[in-house]
C-alpha cells in the first residue's frame, strides 16, 4: 500500500469509528433514558 | 425494674415502660424542669460494664442531626445507667409492618435517603458511631412522613465493637451475627466490624419492607429480590440487593454511595448497567480505532515523505545525470528546504550528504567553488568517512581560494585518514595551479597518472589537466588530456569540455590550418551531447554554432529552428538564425526566398531582445545590419 493509502485508510477508520461511537452512544443513552422514564413514570 | 411514676435524678419522672431492646428498656418520661416528654433508656446491667465514662456521652450529646433523636442526659443511679433522650411522636416501622402496610417506592426512596443520610453522619464522626442495631422496631416514622433513627446505644466505635451488642438475627450483618455467635459460644472472634455492618442491616430491613419477608441471615438474598413479584422498580431491588451482599467488600463501601445509588435508581438497574458498560466498551473501541488510525496516519505520512523524496531524488538524480545546472539547484533546494522531506533527511544523513554532493557538483561545474565547496564542507560533516567527499570539499576550497583551509584538512587526522596519495597529489596539483606554478601541476599530475588506478581520481586529473592547457593555450593539449578523459568516462560534463576546447583550438591562430578538423571533432562532441537523453540549451546552441562555424548554415537553421519551439521567449536563438540568413545569402549572392524569412526572424527576436532589458552587442549589430539592408 502506497502512503497516501495508509493515510486515506487512517482517516476513515478515524472518521467510521467516530460516526459508529456517536451512533452507539445515541442509541444506548437513548434505551437509558427511556429505562429512566420507565422508573420514574410507572414506580413513582 | 423501675415503677411508673418514679422519679430518677430529681428530674425525670418515669411514664411507662414503652419497649425492650437488645441493649436495654426503654420508658416513656417526663421532664419536670423542661415539662415535656422524654425517653429515658435503662441500659442492660451487662453493657453498662462497657461504657467506657463521660467522654462516649459527650460524644452521642454532641449529635446533631433531622433524623436522629437529640440525646440529653447521661444518668448513673445506683449501679443502673440510663441515657434521656428526645422522645419521637409516631409509630416505629415494625408498627407499620403489622399493621400490613405497603409502601410505595417514592416513600421507600425517601427513607432509605434519609436513613443513609443519618448513616453517613453517624459513620463520619471522629470515632465513626456504628449503630449496630438497625431494625424496623428503631426506625420512627415522624408525623411528617420523615424517618428517625432510634435506639443508638453509646458508641459502638470499631474499637468498642469488639464485644457485640444484643443482635437481630434477620437484620444484623452476617459478620456481626457471626461474631455474636462466637461471642455466646466463647469462641474467639477478632474480626473488627465496621460501617458496612449498618448498610447489611438498611437493606435487611427494606428487603422486608419491599418483600414483607423476613431475610435469612444464612442465605444471599440478592437474587431473591430480584426475580420476586414485587411492585418495585429493578433499580431500587438492586440498590437493597446490593446492600444485602454476605461479602462485605461487595456491598455498598459507605452511607454515601449508597445514598447517591438511590438518587438515581436507575443507574442500578441491570439493564441500564448492562447498556452503561456497552457504552464504556463502543468508548474503549472507539479509541483503539483512534490510535489504529493516527498511526495509520502517521505511518502514512511518512511512508509518502518517503515516496516523495524517491520521486524527488529521482528527478534529482536524472538531472545530474544531464548535467541541468538550473534543475539541479532548484531541486535539490528544495529538498534540502522542503518540510515534506525534513524529517526524513534528519533520520538519513547519507540522503542528504547525497543531495547536497550533486548539488556541489553542479556548483562545482558552474565553477562557483564557494558555494560547491559549503555544500561539500556540509556533506563531509554528515558523512565523515566518506573519502570522496573530503577530496571534493578541499578542492573546491581550492579552487575558492581558501588554500590554508584546503591545506590544513589535507594535514588534520581526518584528512590523513579519509584521502589517498593520489587525492592528495590531485589536490596539490589544484593548489600548484591555483599559485599559477603550471609546471608543478602538470608534474604532479604525472605522478598521479603513473600511480593511480581510480577512474574518478584519474578522470578528475585529466579534466585538471585539461584546464590548465586551456589556460596556457594549448588546446590540443587540452583535447588529448579530455579524450584520456573520455576514454574513462563517456559523461556529458567531459564531452562539453572536450567540445568547448575544441572550439578554441579551431578558432586559436596557430592551429587556423586545422580549424575544421578541430571544428569536426566538436561537432561531433555536440552531436553525441544532443542525441544523449534531453540535450541542454547550451549543447543544443553550441552544436548550431559549431554547425554556423562550419558554414553548415542550413543545418545550424533547423537546429535553432528546432530550439524556437522551445525556448520561445528566447531572442539568441532567432539572433543567430538571422545572422545565419546573412551568411547564407552571402553565399549565394543574393536575398532571394530568404528576405521574408529573415525579417520576420529579425523582428521576433527584437520583440524578445526589447522585453529582455539588457543591451547585447551582437543584437545591436545585428539591428545595425538590419537597419542597412532596409535602407
Amino acid at each position: 500500500m502506497s502512503g497516501e493509502q495508509y493515510m486515506i485508510t487512517g482517516a476513515a477508520i478515524l472518521l467510521l469509528s467516530t460516526l459508529g461511537l456517536v451512533l452507539a452512544e445515541w442509541m444506548l443513552g437513548r434505551k437509558k433514558k427511556q429505562i429512566r422514564e420507565q422508573t420514574y413514570q410507572i414506580y413513582d | 425494674m423501675i415503677q411508673d411514676g418514679e422519679i430518677l435524678d430529681g428530674m425525670y419522672q418515669i411514664i411507662r415502660e414503652i419497649g425492650r431492646g437488645g441493649t436495654g428498656i426503654i420508658y416513656l418520661a417526663y421532664h419536670l424542669r423542661l415539662q415535656k416528654r422524654v425517653v429515658v433508656k435503662k441500659i442492660k446491667d451487662h453493657f453498662a460494664g462497657q461504657i467506657n465514662g463521660r467522654a462516649e456521652v459527650d460524644i452521642l450529646k454532641r449529635l446533631h442531626h433531622s433524623y436522629l433523636p437529640q440525646v440529653y442526659d447521661f444518668l448513673v443511679v445506683g449501679t443502673s445507667i440510663y441515657t434521656v433522650m428526645e422522645y419521637v411522636e409516631g409509630q416505629d416501622l415494625q408498627q407499620y409492618l403489622d399493621q400490613g402496610y405497603h409502601f410505595p417506592e417514592q416513600v421507600i426512596r425517601q427513607w432509605l435517603i434519609q436513613l443513609c443520610e443519618v448513616l453517613e453522619y453517624l459513620h463520619t464522626q471522629n470515632p465513626p458511631i456504628l449503630h449496630s442495631d438497625i431494625k424496623p422496631s428503631n426506625i420512627m416514622i415522624t408525623s411528617q412522613g420523615n424517618v428517625c433513627l432510634i435506639d443508638f446505644n453509646i458508641s459502638l466505635d470499631g474499637e468498642v465493637s469488639k464485644d457485640i451488642q444484643g443482635v437481630s438475627p434477620w437484620f444484623a450483618a452476617p459478620e456481626q451475627y457471626q461474631k455474636a455467635q462466637d461471642i455466646l459460644n466463647g469462641r474467639k472472634n477478632t474480626q473488627l466490624l465496621d460501617a458496612r455492618m449498618d448498610i447489611y442491616s438498611l437493606g435487611a430491613v427494606f428487603y422486608t419492607v419491599m418483600t414483607g419477608q423476613l431475610p435469612s441471615p444464612d442465605r444471599e438474598q440478592y437474587g431473591d429480590i430480584l426475580s420476586m413479584e414485587i411492585p418495585y422498580s429493578d433499580g431500587l431491588r438492586a440498590v437493597v440487593a446490593k446492600a444485602l451482599r454476605k461479602k462485605r467488600t461487595a456491598r455498598f463501601q459507605t452511607a454515601r454511595q449508597m445514598k447517591k445509588a438511590l438518587s438515581d435508581v436507575s443507574r442500578m438497574d441491570p439493564l441500564y448497567k448492562g447498556y452503561t458498560a456497552a457504552q464504556a466498551g463502543s468508548v474503549f473501541a472507539w479509541i483503539l480505532c483512534v490510535v489504529a488510525g493516527v498511526l495509520l496516519l502517521y505511518y502514512g505520512n511518512w511512508q509518502n515523505s518517503v515516496e516523495k523524496w524517491q520521486q524527488a531524488y529521482r528527478q534529482l538524480y536524472v538531472s545530474a545525470e544531464n548535467q541541468e545546472e538550473t534543475d539541479i539547484i532548484s531541486q535539490a533546494t528544495e529538498i534540502l528546504n522542503s518540510r515534506t522531506y525534513k524529517g526524513y533527511l534528519g533520520k538519513h544523513d547519507d540522503k542528504k550528504a547525497g543531495v547536497l554532493r550533486l548539488l556541489g557538483e553542479s556548483y562545482f561545474r558552474q565553477e562557483n567553488f564557494e558555494e560547491a565547496a559549503s555544500c561539500y564542507g556540509e556533506a563531509w560533516e554528515l558523512m565523515p568517512k566518506d573519502g570522496g567527499l573530503c577530496r571534493d570539499y578541499t578542492v573546491a576550497l581550492v579552487r575558492s581560494g581558501q588554500i590554508g583551509k584546503a591545506r590544513r584538512i589535507m594535514e588534520s587526522a581526518d584528512g590523513l585518514r579519509n584521502l589517498s596519495d593520489g587525492e592528495r597529489l590531485l589536490i596539490q596539483a589544484e593548489i600548484s595551479r591555483m599559485a599559477e606554478d603550471d609546471e608543478h601541476a602538470l608534474e604532479e599530475l604525472g605522478e598521479l597518472f603513473e600511480r593511480e588506478s581510480d577512474r574518478e581520481l584519474l578522470i578528475s586529473g585529466y579534466l585538471l589537466e585539461a584546464s590548465i592547457y586551456d589556460g596556457r593555450e594549448e588546446y590540443g593539449n587540452a583535447v588529448a588530456s579530455l579524450e584520456a578523459a573520455r576514454e574513462l568516462d563517456g559523461s556529458k560534463e567531459v564531452l562539453r569540455h572536450m567540445g568547448q576546447s575544441a572550439v578554441k583550438a579551431a578558432s586559436s591562430e596557430s592551429r587556423k590550418v586545422n580549424e575544421n578538423a578541430w571544428l569536426q571533432k566538436a561537432l561531433a562532441c555536440y552531436q553525441s551531447l544532443n542525441g544523449n537523453g534531453s540535450p541542454s540549451y547550451e549543447d543544443r546552441l553550441n552544436l548550431a554554432l559549431v554547425e554556423r562555424a562550419m558554414g553548415k548554415y542550413k543545418d545550424s537553421n533547423t537546429h535553432l529552428n528546432e530550439m524556437n519551439q522551445v525556448y520561445n521567449e528566447d531572442y539568441v536563438v532567432p539572433m543567430w538564425m538571422c545572422y545565419n540568413y546573412l551568411d547564407l545569402a552571402k553565399e549565394q549572392g543574393g536575398y532571394e526566398n530568404i528576405l521574408e524569412e529573415l525579417k520576420f526572424r529579425f523582428q521576433d527576436g527584437m520583440h524578445r531582445y526589447r522585453s529582455f532589458g539588457k543591451t547585447d552587442p551582437d543584437m545591436e549589430a545585428l539591428a545595425e545590419i538590419m537597419k542597412e539592408l532596409e535602407e
